[in-house]
């Protein structure tokens, strides 16, 4: 895989596709689930595991299975990693597993790892099903947690359950509060994301300008 | 009937269940959580001690009237944990509760550990939980009850307007406080269910006491 092409499927799954601030997939446990830090990390790296599996899996069978029946395959598959890892956060860790609650079984039916698995998995090669799995799951993970952060800290005055003062808005954690969260910081995503794109457009014109007109002084260029 | 496609997609389709199907057989195996090991994983959270023993349930005095029942009891080497749900919950729902009780009849602890259809579970904290039912012995009481002063609100008393919240209450009555009063209604009934039942097979600390020789 070329360096320019694992620098797009990162660039992709953290920022450029990010799932939860830029194509709004997860909503459903991205709400419930984050009203703490550490049920944030559990979900998330739930998420990553079967998105690196499945994208794996898929992208390996992406030849053998017909296009007809390619989203009940791609069902099962999916089906097979959430359950494996139903059962470990089961046996290891329970706390975590009675946190989650129904949603670490709805990970089956999360758009974001069907979504990938149709749109990215089912036609690239398994290397590069790896990383974008990884990636997409990362960026997953890395928007829950910054949701948890704003709601645990607001809500319950606490970090990682750690009680960090005792002023605490019952609001954010509340679903009403956790939409208004979750559109605050979709604003905010998208500002700097635009904010950034335009920089950086800026930067490459003005880059491409300067070398295109480098022979010509800038007297002549305003005649 | 069926072409070339149809067949492939038909076999595809049954082999990556079957795949998936001993892939997962075979974690069962190892990942497979038993009711004993779950329950000591709740006992864990709620008591840190060494289960001693599974006492036998005495059936007479386990229903307490129609309000809650004991479940299991589980003796620990300086407590008796008593496994009991409560009726009346929020939408006729119920809650389960595991009752810590010391070696002198005291209540250390009331842990809520499953609940049906209570919304505001959340709202009955550890801490309310212990300002109701800690440390009171279940000898010095007949049963929890309901305060006079329970819940919170506005008195407009000539004039003077007084908010309240919770409200004094004398041992053994409880004042919600928590906003989900059918959920603690439950956890009432819970609580005294397991002070019908150690009170009616102990009764009195004399026998209670001995029961752990």
């Amino acid at each position: 895989m070329k360096k320019n092409e694992f620098k797009n499927i990162a660039l992709d799954g953290l920022a450029r596709q990010n799932p939860v601030f830029r194509l709004i997939l997860g909503t459903c446990p991205t709400l419930a689930l984050s009203t703490a830090v550490l049920n944030g990390i559990g979900m998330g790296v739930a998420v990553i595991f079967v998105l690196v599996f499945s994208n794996l899996i898929i992208s390996l069978l992406r030849s053998v299975i017909p296009d007809k029946v390619r989203i009940p395959a791609f069902i099962m598959v999916i089906a097979t990693f959430v359950t494996i890892v139903d059962m470990t956060v089961a046996k290891y860790l329970p706390d975590l597993y009675s946190s989650l609650g129904v949603y670490l079984p709805l990970i089956v039916v999360n758009c974001i790892i069907l979504g990938r698995a149709e749109s990215f998995a089912s036609s690239n090669k398994p290397v590069a099903a790896i990383f974008d799995g990884l990636f997409m799951g990362c960026g997953y993970t890395l928007a829950l947690v910054l949701m948890c952060t704003v709601r645990e800290i607001l809500g319950a005055g606490s970090f990682l359950g750690i009680k960090l003062w005792d002023f605490s808005i019952p609001f954010f954690s509340k679903s009403a509060g956790a939409f208004l969260t979750y559109g605050l910081l979709l604003c905010a995503f998208n500002v700097i994301y635009n904010a950034v794109v335009k920089a950086r457009k800026k930067k490459l014109y003005g880059d491409y300008m300067k070398e295109k007109y480098a022979d010509i002084s800038t007297e002549e260029v305003q005649a | 009937m069926f072409n070339k496609v149809s067949i492939k997609a038909i076999i595809v389709l049954v082999v990556i269940a079957v795949l998936s199907g001993v892939l997962l057989s075979v974690l069962y195996g190892v990942l497979y959580v038993s009711e004993e090991e779950k329950e000591q994983n709740a006992l864990k959270k709620v008591y840190d001690g060494e289960l001693t023993e599974r006492p036998e349930l005495n059936e007479k005095f386990s229903s307490y009237e129609n309000k809650g029942k004991v479940t299991k009891l589980f003796r620990f080497e300086d407590a008796l944990i008593v496994d009991a749900v409560g009726y009346g919950g929020y939408g006729g729902g119920w809650v389960e509760c595991y009752v810590v009780i010391g070696t002198d009849g005291a209540i250390k602890k009331v842990a809520i550990v499953d609940n049906n259809n209570q919304s505001f579970v959340g709202n009955v904290t550890e801490a309310i939980l212990s300002k109701n039912y800690g440390e009171i012995n279940l000898y010095d009481i007949e049963m929890f009850k309901l305060s006079e002063n329970s819940g919170s609100g506005t008195l407009d008393w000539s004039g003077i307007v007084i908010e309240y919240s919770g409200g004094s209450a004398a041992v053994g009555e409880i004042a919600f406080s928590s906003g989900a009063s059918y959920t603690e209604t439950a956890v009432m009934n819970a609580v005294n269910s397991a002070v019908y039942y150690i009170k009616n097979v102990y009764p009195d600390v004399k026998s209670f006491e001995e029961g752990w020789l």
